[in-house]
C-alpha cells in the first residue's frame, strides 16, 4: 500500500521515522528549526524531537559540517542542512578534505555516519548562486556517498539509507521537487539501496540515463517519444555514487542507444562518468554514440529566458532520443 | 608453410597492379578458387582467386598499394597453421609492409570487423560489428543508413532478412556495391559495373538501315563480318564525331580510337578492345576480332586487350536477333548496337535522286523491296552527348553501310 | 611573557611531575628519533616536529580521560603519544608500515588513534575546530560528560573554522577546550607579521568564551588550566580557551632552511624554558639523577623497540591501497565493493587476473 504526499512530506516522514528509531540521529542547519527549515522541510520537527535535536545554528557553514563530521566521528548520526546546495562551497574542506578522506587515512578505525542535505537545482530565477547542481564535485571526490532523489519515494527511501548509512552522504534535493506529490509506500522500514537505480519505464528503442529532476523530464521525454512510436527505457540512478554500473550496462545491453542527462554542467559532469563507462565496458553493445545533456557552462543567469535556455528539459531529451534511433548521429 | 598470394601478371605490358580491394580479411575462411582479393591495372580490374582452401592470414597491403607482377601480396595458412603466419616484413617483397589491426587478426567469425572497401575505413557501430560477427554477414555486404554511411544494427539485420541489394553511397560507388551473397565470382565486376551504369542519364537514337551494299561485298570478299565492318565504319567516323568518344573521367574525347566489342564467353561478357581501328582495314580487322575472341572464349585475354576503348560496339546478329539496346561501358560514354542483317520489306522511292541528272526522269510510285536492313542503336550518356550529334553519327553510319565504298 | 618557575613540588604533586616529565621526554626522545630517522630516509612524506612544546601536549593529556576527544594538528606527534597511543603503533605508521596505527594510510600528518580518543593529526590548518565542536556537540547529543580538546596554532587562529567553530561551541555552551599552542611561527612566517595582538586569548572574548594564558614550557601550569577547563566543561559550563605561550625550537618541517629566524633565538629560548629541563628544576629533589637519567634510558629503549616493531613489519599489500575509503568495501557482495573493483579495472586495466571481486595480492 502507498499513499500520495509531496516530497517535502516524504522527507519528513523519513527523519521523524530514522530519529524515533535512532537517538543519536540529530539535526542542524540555518533556519530549520524555528523556521521549519526555507522549504518547509524540517517543519513541526522540533515539537517532537527539541530543539536539541533539531538545532538552528549561526550562518556557519564550515562549523556546521565540520560539527556533524567530529559527532559522526563520535557515535552521532548527524543530518546538517545546506540552506542551498550552493553554500557547500563554504565548508568544502569540511566536507573533502575531512569527512571523505578520514576513515581511509585513518586506517578505518572511525566512521563518518553524516548526512549533509543539499537542496539544489535551478529554481524560477534564483540566480547563478542559488541554483547549481554540484554532485559531480563529490563524485570525484572518494569516500562520499552521493544520493539524488527523484520523486517523494526515493525522497523517503533515500534519506532514509542517507542517514543510517556509515559513510558521508550527499543528499541533493530538487528545490522544485519539494511540491511534487507522488506515491511513498506505507512501510515504515522503507529504505531505497544505496547504489541501486531504478527502472522507471521499459523501452528497446533508446534508453535515458538520469537522475533527480530530470528522471521526470526524462520519463515526459518518453510519453511524447511514445506517441511517435518510439520506445525508451528511463533509467533513475537514485545514487550517482556509488553508480549502479550494472544497471547501465542494462539498459546499454536492452537498447543499444544512450541518452545520458542531468541539470548539472553537462562538462565533466557525472553524465562524462557514465558515457566514459558505456565507451569502455558496453562498447560492443553501442550501436551509437551515447549523447550527454546537461547544463551550458555557464553559471545559470536570472532572466527566466535565458534560465529556460542553458539546462536539458524534455523536448531536448526527447529530440536527442530521436536523433539517435533516427540515426541521425 | 603458408601459401603464398601473388600479384598476377595480366598481360605482356602489364609490370605491376594496384590492390584495388581485399575481398577477404585477415581471419576469414577461404576456399580455393574463391576471389580473395581484386586488383586493377589502368586497363583491367581482375580478381584473384584463392590459391588454396585454409584462412586468409595476412595481407602484405592495403587497398591501394601497387605491387610488382609475381610479388607476394599475402598469404593463405592452411588447417592447423598460424593465422598471422607468412614471413616477416624482411623476407617480404619490397612493396609496403602493413601490420595488420590486432582486431582484425583476432577476428576468427566469417565477417571481418573493419575490413575495407576501395581503401575507405568501413564505418560501422560496434554493437553492428558484433552482430555482423554473430550472424556471418560481411560487413562489405552492408549499406550503413547511419551518419556518414555508418552500418548500424539494423542495416546489419536488413541485410539478414532481405539480402544485399543496396548500393552504398560514397565517393566510389562502384566499389562500394553490395554483392548478393551467391553472384558467381564472374559477375562480379559486371554487376558492380552495372549497377553504377544503371544511375546514368542513358539516352538512344534508332535507325534501320539498308545494308545490301555491304552485303554483297561480304559474299564478295569473304573476309569480315559484320562485326569487323562495324568497328572499322565507327572508327572512320569516331574521327570526326569526337563527341561519341567523350571521355566520361575528363569530359574531352579519348585520344585514341580504340573500339572494344563486346563478346559472350564461358566466363561471362568481356570486351576485348580493337587497338588503332581507325588504322585497321576491314580485313585486319576482322582478323583482330577473331584473335580477340579466341583468347576471350578460353579466358586467356590479358590486360592489353582490354580496357582504354573509347566507344563500344555490341553485336548480337549472331543470335540472330534484330535489335539490342546495349548500355554504355563507362568511362565511354557512347555504344553502338547492332542485331542481325536481314532482308526486310523496304519502301523504294524512284531512283531519280540516286542515278543522278543522267537519266530523264521517270516518275513513278514508290514501291516496296526486299532488302537487307539492319537495326542500329546508339545509347549514349546524355551528360556529355546530346540527341542531335548522337543522331548525325548514326545517320552517317547508315549511310556507310549503304556505301560501303568509303570505308575501303 | 613565562611565568616565573613553579615553587618546589612535594607528594602527589610530584608524582604528577614525574608522569608529566616521563611524557615530555618520551615526545623528546620519539621526535629526535623521527628526525634521525626522517633524513635517514626510513619516513617519506612530511614531518613537523614539535619540540620545545612537549608541556602542552603532556599537561593537557594528562588531564584528559581516555574517552575524552583531542584533535590536533599537522605538529601532533606529541598530543598523540600523550594521549596514549602506543609509540610501537605511531613509529611503524610513520614508517609506512602495515601495522601502522593507521595501516600505514595516514602517516605523520593524519595520524589517529581512535582508541583513545585521538580523533586526528590534521593536514589542514584549522581543520580540527569543527571536529572537536562535533565531539562536543556529540558529547551533548548523548548525555555524556565527555569533553573535547582541539590543539592548534596561532596560524589557525586567522582562519574561518577557528572564529565559526568558537562562536558555534560558545552559543551552544559545548564541552570543548581549545588549547593554543603559540609558538610564535604560523610555518615560516612570525606571529608578530600575521597578527596585530599579543595575546590571541582575547579573541575567545569575542565570542563570549572564558580564556586563560599559561606558560606554555610549564606543564604543571598548562595542567592546572586544563583543569579549570575540563571542571568548566564537564559541568555544563561551555568551552574555555587556553592559550600557551610556547615556542617551536625545531623547523616548520624536517628539512626547514629557516631563513626566517636566528639560530640564536632557538638557542635562548630553549637555554631558558626547554621545558624539559624546567620540569626537572621544578621537582628539584623529588627526582634524582639517577630517576632523570632513568627516563632518558626508558624512553629511548621504548623508541629503539618502536623502531624495531616497524622495521620488522611489512609494508601494506599492495592491494590494500583500493579499500578502506567505504564502509563495507571489502565485503564481496556489497555494491561499494563491486563499484571499487570496477575502478579498479578501469584504473589498471591491462593488469591481468583482474576479476571482479579479486581480493588476491599481486596485481
Amino acid at each position: 500500500m502507498s499513499r500520495t504526499i509531496t516530497f517535502t512530506e516524504a522527507t519528513l516522514e523519513a527523519m521523524r521515522e530514522e530519529m524515533r528509531r535512532d537517538p543519536t540521529v540529530f539535526l542542524m542547519g540555518e533556519d530549520i528549526a524555528k523556521q521549519g527549515g526555507i522549504f518547509g522541510q524540517f517543519r513541526g520537527l522540533p515539537q517532537e524531537f527539541g530543539f536539541d535535536r533539531v538545532r538552528d545554528t549561526p550562518i556557519s557553514e564550515a562549523a556546521l559540517v565540520g560539527a556533524g563530521v567530529g559527532a559522526a566521528l563520535t557515535g552521532c548520526r548527524p543530518v546538517v542542512d545546506m540552506h542551498f546546495a550552493d553554500f557547500i562551497t563554504c565548508a568544502m574542506d569540511e566536507v573533502v578534505n575531512q569527512a571523505a578522506k578520514l576513515r581511509y587515512m585513518f586506517g578505518e578505525q572511525c566512521i563518518v555516519p553524516m548526512t549533509l542535505r543539499a537542496p539544489d537545482g535551478i529554481t524560477k530565477s534564483a540566480g547563478s548562486q542559488h541554483s547549481q547542481a554540484l554532485e559531480g564535485w563529490f563524485v570525484h571526490t572518494p569516500g562520499l556517498e552521493v544520493v539524488i532523489p527523484a520523486d517523494a519515494e526515493d525522497a523517503k527511501g533515500l534519506l532514509k539509507a542517507a542517514i543510517r548509512s556509515d559513510n558521508p552522504t550527499l543528499y541533493f534535493e530538487h528545490k522544485m521537487l519539494f511540491p511534487q506529490k507522488g506515491p511513498v509506500p506505507d512501510d515504515d522500514d522503507f529504505v531505497v539501496p544505496i547504489g541501486k537505480a531504478k527502472t522507471m519505464r521499459d523501452g528497446e528503442d533508446v534508453a535515458i540515463v538520469t537522475y533527480g529532476i530530470t528522471v521526470g523530464r526524462a520519463i515526459e521525454a518518453a510519453t511524447l517519444l511514445e506517441a511517435e512510436g518510439i520506445r525508451a527505457t528511463v533509467i533513475n540512478l537514485r545514487t550517482v555514487w556509488p553508480l549502479d554500473y550494472d544497471a547501465i550496462a542494462d539498459a546499454v545491453a536492452r537498447t543499444h542507444r544512450v541518452v545520458v542527462a542531468h541539470e548539472a554542467v553537462r562538462v565533466g559532469g557525472v553524465g562524462a562518468e557514465i558515457a566514459s563507462f558505456i565507451g569502455e565496458h558496453c562498447f560492443d553493445e553501442l550501436d551509437a554514440p551515447v549523447l550527454r545533456l546537461g547544463a551550458a557552462h555557464v553559471p545559470v543567469p536570472f532572466a527566466p529566458v535565458l534560465q529556460e535556455a542553458m539546462y536539458p528539459r524534455a523536448a531536448m531529451i526527447a529530440d536527442a532520443a530521436r536523433r539517435l534511433v533516427r540515426r541521425d548521429v | 608453410m603458408p601459401v603464398e598470394i601473388v600479384m598476377p601478371k595480366l598481360g605482356l605490358t602489364m609490370v605491376s597492379g594496384t590492390i584495388a580491394r581485399w575481398i577477404k580479411a585477415p581471419g576469414e575462411t577461404v576456399r580455393e578458387g574463391e576471389p580473395l582479393v581484386e586488383v586493377s591495372t589502368d586497363k583491367i580490374a581482375y580478381e584473384v582467386e584463392s590459391p588454396a582452401n585454409g584462412t586468409f592470414a595476412r595481407s602484405l597491403g592495403k587497398d591501394g598499394d601497387e605491387f610488382a607482377c609475381g610479388d607476394v601480396i599475402g598469404y593463405i595458412a592452411l588447417a592447423g597453421e598460424a593465422e598471422t603466419g607468412g614471413p616477416g616484413p624482411a623476407t617480404a617483397s619490397p612493396a609496403p609492409f602493413v601490420e595488420v589491426p590486432r582486431e582484425r587478426a583476432a577476428a576468427n567469425g566469417t565477417a571481418a570487423a573493419s575490413a575495407t572497401a576501395n581503401g575507405a575505413r568501413i564505418i560501422s557501430s560496434p554493437a553492428a560489428r558484433r552482430l555482423a560477427r554473430q550472424l556471418g554477414v560481411a560487413l562489405s555486404d552492408v549499406r550503413g543508413t547511419g551518419p556518414r554511411g555508418r552500418i548500424t544494427m539494423a542495416d546489419v539485420h536488413e541485410v539478414r532478412h532481405s539480402g544485399p541489394a543496396h548500393i552504398a553511397p560514397g565517393d566510389v560507388p562502384a566499389a562500394s556495391v553490395t554483392l548478393p551473397p551467391r553472384l558467381p565470382a564472374a559477375r562480379r565486376a559486371i554487376y558492380r559495373k552495372m549497377t553504377e551504369v544503371g544511375r546514368l542519364p542513358l539516352a538512344q537514337v534508332e535507325t534501320v538501315a539498308r545494308v545490301d551494299a555491304v552485303h554483297a561485298l561480304m559474299q564478295r570478299r569473304g573476309d569480315f563480318g559484320w562485326t569487323a565492318f562495324a568497328v572499322r565504319a565507327v572508327a572512320r567516323l569516331l574521327r570526326d564525331h569526337s563527341d561519341l568518344r567523350t571521355d566520361a573521367t575528363t569530359g574531352a574525347p579519348f585520344d585514341r580510337i580504340d573500339i572494344g566489342v563486346a563478346a559472350d564467353t564461358p566466363h561471362g561478357l568481356i570486351v576485348p578492345v580493337v587497338r588503332d581501328a581507325e588504322r585497321r582495314s576491314l580485313a585486319e580487322t576482322q582478323l583482330e576480332i577473331v584473335r580477340l575472341a579466341a583468347l576471350a572464349r578460353d579466358g586467356a585475354i590479358g590486360a592489353d586487350d582490354v580496357g582504354g576503348a573509347c566507344f563500344s560496339i555490341s553485336n548480337v546478329g549472331p543470335q540472330g536477333v534484330e535489335r539490342v539496346s546495349p548500355l554504355p561501358d563507362p568511362p565511354q560514354t557512347a555504344i553502338l548496337g547492332i542485331g542481325a542483317a536481314t532482308l526486310r520489306p523496304a519502301v523504294e522511292t524512284p531512283a531519280t535522286e540516286r542515278l543522278g541528272g543522267d537519266f530523264a526522269v521517270t516518275s513513278s510510285a514508290p514501291s516496296i523491296v526486299a532488302a537487307w536492313m539492319l537495326t542500329c542503336v546508339v545509347s549514349f550518356d546524355h551528360r556529355f552527348i546530346d540527341g542531335a550529334p548522337a543522331a548525325r553519327f548514326l545517320a552517317d553510319f547508315a549511310r556507310a553501310c549503304a556505301d560501303p565504298g568509303v570505308l575501303l | 611573557m613565562a611565568k616565573t618557575l613553579t615553587a618546589a613540588v612535594h607528594g602527589e604533586r610530584s608524582d604528577l611531575g614525574i608522569a608529566l616529565l616521563r611524557t615530555m621526554i618520551r615526545i623528546r626522545v620519539l621526535e629526535e628519533g623521527i628526525e634521525k630517522h626522517f633524513l635517514a630516509g626510513d619516513i617519506p612524506g612530511f614531518a613537523h616536529l614539535s619540540i620545545g612544546q612537549e608541556a602542552v601536549a603532556a599537561g593537557t593529556c594528562a588531564k584528559l580521560r581516555t574517552d575524552d576527544a583531542i584533535a590536533s594538528t599537522h605538529r601532533g606527534h606529541g598530543h598523540t603519544l600523550a594521549k596514549g597511543t602506543s609509540m610501537r603503533g605511531m613509529v611503524a605508521e610513520l614508517f609506512a608500515r602495515a601495522t601502522g596505527i593507521c595501516k600505514g594510510k595516514g602517516g605523520s600528518m593524519h595520524i589517529a588513534d581512535f582508541s583513545v580518543g585521538m580523533l586526528g593529526a590534521n593536514g589542514v590548518v584549522a581543520g580540527g575546530f569543527g571536529l572537536v565542536a562535533g565531539a562536543a556537540l556529540s558529547a551533548v547529543q548523548r548525555k555524556t560528560d565527555q569533553v573535547a580538546v582541539c590543539f592548534f596554532g596561532d596560524g589557525a587562529t586567522n582562519r574561518g573554522p577557528f572564529h565559526e567553530n568558537l562562536n558555534l561551541c560558545a552559543v551552544w555552551n559545548l564541552p570543548a577546550i581549545f588549547v593554543l599552542e603559540n609558538n610564535r611561527y604560523a610555518s615560516t612566517t612570525s606571529t608578530a607579521e600575521t597578527m596585530k595582538i599579543d595575546d590571541v586569548a582575547i579573541r575567545a572574548a569575542g565570542y563570549g568564551m572564558p580564556s586563560a594564558i599559561v606558560d606554555g614550557f610549564d606543564a604543571f601550569a598548562v595542567y592546572d588550566a586544563i583543569g579549570e577547563a575540563t571542571a568548566r566543561a564537564r559541568s555544563g559550563g561551555g568551552p574555555t580557551f587556553v592559550e600557551c605561550k610556547t615556542y617551536r625550537a625545531r623547523g616548520h618541517y624536517i628539512g626547514d632552511p629557516e631563513r626566517y629566524r636566528e639560530k640564536r633565538e632557538i638557542e635562548d629560548v630553549m637555554t631558558a624554558s626547554d621545558p624539559i629541563v624546567r620540569m626537572q628544576a621544578t621537582l628539584g629533589d623529588a627526582l634524582d639523577a639517577g630517576e632523570f637519567e632513568a627516563l632518558w634510558t626508558q624512553a629511548r629503549e621504548e623508541f629503539a623497540d618502536a623502531v624495531a616493531f616497524a622495521r620488522s613489519s611489512p609494508s601494506p599489500e599492495r592491494d590494500e591501497a583500493f579499500f578502506g575509503a567505504y564502509v563495507g568495501d571489502r565485503s564481496a557482495g556489497d555494491p561499494v565493493h563491486a563499484v571499487e573493483s570496477r575502478e579498479r579495472d578501469a584504473f589498471m586495466p591491462f593488469a591481468p587476473n583482474l576479476g571482479h571481486g579479486s581480493q588476491g595480492s599481486g596485481h
